[in-house]
């Protein structure tokens, strides 16, 4: 965790425009946190209710109010540039892609570059036109930032466990707290870094091994608490295992179709393969039928 | 011969059926597929048809030190240098598995990268794995993938190399064969 406060830039060209506002010059400059929440709770967001959503979930946060997020909002990375410069250095960033007085690549792919290069911020990059902007951000250019940055398509719900601003959510939520209430498919979680995810995101480790309808069910099983207990639950809940031969250090799953021949076998409970060696090796195994220690 | 463009009629016989993404898998289906992981389209032109011999897109060797240290001749993997294959209706295809793919990173933070279902648009294929070039001239190729060799017969897997062979590459190692010695 930081010990200064996370700074999160939202860069979006669509904030509702309010007249006393305008007059005042706010939109000409870095937007702060109180000014974002009054747009939100009092002005019509159109089909951006989901960006609406997530400024009042940042907001209203208890690390938000405890001072551990810094919330701010240009309407266009040009006038987020001036700010870093001057050493406003971000942490997140969320990027919107589209802007009125542009095309919808190469500015826009110049701008995210030119983030990615004066900082370390992590990039949202959100656009309501996602699939046609996929020419530009898998470009050579981008690639050696892949680890920096993801892309997502604005109040998508669809195929993953959670909502593209409730991944966001919970990613800045995570870089400020160890604990804290995110969203999944709506539905309000307390999350607490635990002895299997590290951070919020690992839930989608869970959403992966078991499959969505079953990570909702069991959700509710534990109060919609995730922390070490509940993710044991979850693990011996599912009452599953893979083969373990140990003195070659070969994970298998059980239909693995050379298993008779690796014998001695034993099997090795779920939540023992993420406690001897990690989630990733679980998911790795149940993908590739087979791994190595 | 420099190579052998498509698939006849004696790799069918034991390649057939062709499957979808997940088919028979134990534990998954179709609608497991995450979003990014169903599209093809931005990939084509560097996907790599097999048939034409020669080295795939962003072509890059293990050393003979990472096949011991990831045990790559007996199925173990290593992204960096993994190239992802499949036999569709038509031929073999290869893709670098670091080929990035942003569109899937939003459902897969830690893997923003393309799967086989990226090779074909999560359409039909006869089976699917990896392999790894190496530097030594051997091609270490398995069948690990959820999606295409999951429930791959022996007979399939036997003929999946076979082909792999008649499209010209040299020194191809089942890394099956080598695990059970």
């Amino acid at each position: 965790m930081k010990s200064s406060p996370v700074n999160v830039f939202l860069l979006d060209d669509e904030f509702p425009i309010i007249e006393d506002f305008r007059k005042n010059g706010i939109y000409n400059g870095a937007i702060n946190s109180e000014n974002l929440y009054h747009l939100a709770i009092n002005s019509e967001w159109n089909h951006l209710l989901d960006l609406q959503q997530l400024i009042k979930d940042v907001v209203t946060s208890q690390a938000c109010k405890e001072g551990l997020i810094n919330l701010v909002g240009f309407t266009s990375p040009l006038l987020a540039f001036p700010e870093i410069e001057k050493g406003l250095q971000p942490d997140v960033v969320i990027y919107d892609w589209e802007y009125f007085n542009s095309g919808l690549g190469p500015d826009s792919k110049n701008w995210l570059l030119e983030i990615l290069n004066k900082t370390n911020a992590f990039v949202f990059v959100y656009s309501k036109r996602r699939d046609e902007i996929l020419q530009f951000v898998n470009s050579k250019e981008l690639n050696v930032f892949a680890p920096r940055f993801q892309l997502f398509l604005k109040s998508s719900k669809d195929h993953s466990l959670f909502t593209s601003e409730e991944f966001i959510l919970q990613y800045i939520l995570g870089c400020a707290s160890n604990s804290g209430k995110i969203k999944l498919q709506g539905i309000e979680v307390e999350f607490t870094a635990n002895d299997y995810l590290a951070k919020a995101s690992d839930i989608l480790y869970l959403d992966r091994i078991f499959g969505r309808n079953y990570i909702l069910e069991e959700i509710k099983k534990v109060d919609f608490s995730i922390n070490t207990a509940s993710v044991e639950k979850i693990f011996n809940d599912s009452n599953e295992f893979l083969l373990f031969n140990e003195a070659k250090g070969i994970l298998i799953t059980t239909t693995y179709p050379l298993k008779d021949s690796l014998s001695p076998l034993t099997e090795i409970k779920f939540i023992d393969v993420v406690k001897k060696f990690s989630i990733s090796k679980l998911e790795e195994t149940l993908e590739r039928g087979i791994s190595f220690i | 011969m420099s190579c052998m463009p498509l698939l006849t009629e004696a790799h069918i016989m034991e390649l057939a059926p062709l499957i979808g993404p997940f088919e028979g898998h134990p534990r998954k289906s179709e609608r497991d597929l995450l979003d990014g992981e169903q599209h093809n389209d931005e990939f084509l032109k560097i996907i790599h048809d097999g048939r034409e011999n020669a080295n795939p897109n962003n072509f890059t060797q293990v050393t003979v030190e990472e096949v011991t240290r990831y045990k790559l001749d007996t199925g173990g993997s290593f992204a960096d240098k993994c190239f992802l294959w499949v036999i569709d209706s038509e031929s073999i295809k290869i893709i670098w598995e670091l080929t990035p793919n942003a569109k899937r990173g939003a459902s897969r933070p830690e893997k923003p990268y393309v799967c086989h279902t990226n090779i074909t648009g999560s359409g039909k294929a006869y089976i699917g794995g990896e392999m790894y070039f190496c530097e030594n001239g051997e091609i270490y190729v398995n069948f690990s993938s959820d999606r295409y060799g999951y429930v791959a017969t022996q007979g399939k897997k036997k003929m999946a190399i076979q082909y792999i062979k008649d499209c010209n590459y040299k020194q191809v190692k089942n890394t099956e064969d080598n695990l059970l010695k």
